[in-house]
């Protein structure tokens, strides 16, 4: 009898084996998903910047980014970098900075022509008051967007043109403290970041 | 000389086994996927290894699955089902004469016997048929035999003096 039941595992498993691989790959692909889906780092934790102008220095930048808010659970920095003199500069915007850029480095000549109120976050009085009081902040239409930025603390991370910039924080970032539409105060990385290089 | 199968105790033996080789299954199904949630919840940042031991873990359960539904699950559970049949099921008597018992045995059915000739008596014809027998039966070709069979195998034979 065991001789007869290894030959027909044998016989079975001639035509089963392809089952074992798929059941293998399935699996493995499942619990990569899985793994992948419950550990995803939330965007409180993430800040993106866009730069119109060129990113020298981006692992230095990185680290320093993540040392100052290393309390405040800053798990991954990224960067978005554009040249305004480049035809594909207003699409890499629209594209990449309004949807995932935390903080979009503009210059004076292209913050202009930009309609602001469809991405960038108006600054009310008490935002302004807690975090940029005495800075110098972009109107338009007695509106606030934007903070001034001060060059001399992104010289040695990045090449910005040879103008004014300011610091617009984009409306759906999740760094906005109370003033994001999740509305947690301890998730201010952005305006934390805004504060700290803005003049 | 005479042949009988225990039914009682083949019963208890096949349905011993079926729940032995089910409860081993649903054990191990449940550890493999406690394993899986404690190794998912418990990961940190740095999940590599916790997704690398789940991946393999899994893997090797989901071999042992298929290799339990395509080759043990089918033979346990026909040969539970068929003694846990045997009292409501259908078990005619007739008398035959043995013809010939081929020597190997078959997996008929999920269930591993051997195989009988066997020719029934009609009134002045007859009619010579196949059926089975779990063991290797000690009669001679010729001799009349009374049998009881279910499904097509003989549970219980009785040589005539």
């Amino acid at each position: 009898m065991n001789e007869l039941r290894k030959h027909r595992i044998k016989s079975v498993f001639r035509y089963t084996w392809p089952f074992y691989i798929i059941s293998g790959v399935v699996i493995s692909l499942t619990l990569v998903f899985i793994f992948g889906a419950t550990h995803r780092i939330p965007e409180y934790k993430t800040l993106t910047l866009f730069v119109s102008g060129e990113v020298t220095d981006y692992k230095k930048l990185e680290k320093d980014v993540l040392t100052r808010f290393k309390d405040n659970e800053l798990k991954t920095f990224g960067t978005i970098d554009a040249n305004p003199k480049e035809q594909t500069y207003y699409n890499r915007l629209s594209i990449q900075g309004y949807s995932s850029a935390d903080i979009l480095i503009l210059p004076t000549s292209v913050i202009e022509n930009l309609n602001l109120a469809y991405f960038a976050l108006s600054l009310p009085n008490e935002l302004v008051n807690d975090y940029y009081s005495g800075y110098s902040i972009y109107n338009r239409d007695e509106i606030k967007y934007g903070v001034k930025l001060d060059k001399a603390k992104i010289n040695s991370y990045m090449n910005l043109p040879n103008e004014d910039c300011y610091m617009v924080l984009n409306a759906k970032s999740q760094n906005l403290g109370e003033y994001g539409g999740i509305a947690v105060k301890e998730h201010n990385n952005a305006l934390n970041l805004v504060k700290d290089w803005g003049i | 000389m005479d042949y009988r199968v225990d039914i009682e105790n083949e019963y208890k033996k096949a349905k011993s086994t079926f729940l032995k080789h089910s409860l081993l299954f649903s054990l191990i199904l449940t550890l493999v996927l406690i394993g899986d949630v404690l190794l998912v919840t418990l990961s940190g940042e740095n999940y590599v290894i916790n997704l690398i031991i789940a991946a393999v873990i899994t893997t090797l359960f989901s071999w042992y699955a298929i290799f339990f539904f395509t080759n043990i699950y089918g033979e346990i559970n026909s040969r539970y089902r068929f003694y846990k049949g045997y009292d409501s099921g259908l078990k005619p008597v007739e008398e035959v004469e043995f013809l010939s018992q081929r020597g190997e045995i078959l997996y008929v059915n999920g269930l591993y016997v051997y195989e009988l000739s066997v020719r029934y008596f009609e009134g002045i014809t007859h009619q010579d048929k196949i059926i089975y027998c779990f063991d290797k039966l000690d009669f001679e070709v010729g001799d009349k035999l009374t049998i009881e069979t279910y499904q097509r195998i003989i549970v219980k034979a009785e040589k005539h003096s």
